[in-house]
């Protein structure tokens, strides 16, 4: 019983959240560049202050879209998933916003997604092939 | 390795690691030396530290450790041109980050516009000269002039001050010098220079030695003989100065 109450303390986060995603284009817009040393610093300090946990980053993920003055652009992206309660996303969107200007994006693409819970152990649900 | 050098040059002390982040260090330099990918390495090296010494505590970051790491990481999106080499802005912002307790602090010391410092920092805009002079006094630093070929030698590798790194780099240089000799072999003489590219791309391929031999007019089984040997007293230069220490620690270790 002491056992549980302790885990149950360790995390202390709400149960409930919803799963976003997000893609980090490796080029420049304007110059099709790689990005800087210091940007990419700046974006892991920023992340790892703001979220306890993501997975990720996962890529090279490659993506076609249209830009702004109609052209088709190849880019390949780093993704990154994070679960957060709800009421994060809106800060999950300005700090992605931060990162279009730090990145020189036009946008960043941003998947709200999916509710995500985080199920707890419970020995009396019993084990896999109990029968 | 009593201190570490980042790709911006920047000093980081090492002395303070305790004996688990040493150990983390390790495993994290280890994978390092592998050079796997970029994206693999940014995933991995927070879960080694993350396993065996951030446990579920916040992520220091800005602690030696963390920033040792996430420049290794750095090194190898630059040298698989995944993440564009430092530039005199990282510099900047490096220095700035060492000398100053935030940004805001920097830009009232030497009188400028944090907007303009941001606008820099993302690339859009450049110091005017004036403005650039107040920076690189408050800072302490000055220009230099160094060749970009030096730049990207520091960018592509863990540093001169690691004889390991050197030792691995020099072992690297001496087998594409024995490649060429192996291709070389199987021209006619007066086309041997021919196997060496001109141009070292992006980044330094060991042949700069080589080719300012050929530019000086040596012939190309002199000019390599030449390099190799060099190449190859170095790395037995360094190969002593290793054992030399390794026999050092073990006498403290043992007694």
């Amino acid at each position: 019983m002491a056992k549980k109450r302790r885990s149950a303390a360790v995390r202390a986060l709400p149960a409930r959240r919803i799963e976003c995603r997000f893609l980090v284009p490796m080029v420049r817009d304007s110059d099709r560049r790689p990005h800087a040393p210091r940007h990419w610093m700046a974006f892991d300090d920023a992340m790892r202050a703001l979220f306890d946990g993501w997975q990720g980053p996962e890529g090279p993920v490659p993506g076609n879209y249209k830009n702004r003055s109609g052209r088709w652009v190849t880019d390949r992206c780093r993704r990154y998933t994070v679960a957060l309660p709800r009421e994060r996303v809106p800060a999950l969107r300005d700090f992605l916003r931060q990162v279009a200007n730090t990145f020189d994006q036009e946008c960043i693409y941003f998947v709200v997604g999916f509710d995500v819970e985080l199920v707890d152990a419970e020995p009396s649900a019993g084990y896999l092939g109990d029968g | 390795m009593t201190s570490y050098r980042t790709l911006t040059g920047r000093q980081i002390d090492l002395a303070g690691l305790t004996p688990k982040e040493r150990e983390a260090l390790a495993e994290v330099e280890a994978l390092y030396g592998q050079r796997p990918d970029w994206t693999e390495f940014g995933r991995t090296w927070p879960a080694i530290l993350r396993k065996r010494v951030w446990g579920r505590k916040k992520t220091p970051v800005g602690a030696p450790l963390y920033r040792v790491c996430q420049d290794m990481e750095l090194r190898l999106g630059v040298a698989q041109g995944q993440v564009a080499p430092p530039d005199y802005r990282d510099h900047l912002a490096e220095l700035i980050e060492e000398r100053f307790p935030s940004r805001y602090a920097f830009c009232r010391a030497a009188g400028i516009d944090q907007g303009n410092l941001s606008h820099v920092l993302a690339g859009r805009k450049d110091f005017s000269l004036e403005v650039l002079r107040r920076a690189l006094v408050v800072l302490e630093v000055q220009l230099d002039l160094v060749p970009t070929v030096e730049v990207y030698r520091k960018a592509a590798t863990l540093g001169p001050d690691d004889p390991t790194e050197r030792l691995r780099q020099l072992a690297y240089q001496v087998s594409t010098l024995e490649n060429l000799r192996a291709k070389a072999n199987t021209v006619s003489a007066a086309r041997r220079g021919d196997v060496v590219p001109p141009t070292p791309g992006l980044f330094p391929d060991g042949l700069e030695g080589l080719r300012t031999r050929l530019r000086n007019g040596q012939g190309f089984d002199d000019a390599l003989a030449a390099e190799l040997g060099r190449l190859l007293e170095e790395k037995a230069d360094l190969a002593r100065q290793i054992a030399t220490t390794a026999d050092s620690r073990r006498e403290v270790v043992t007694g």
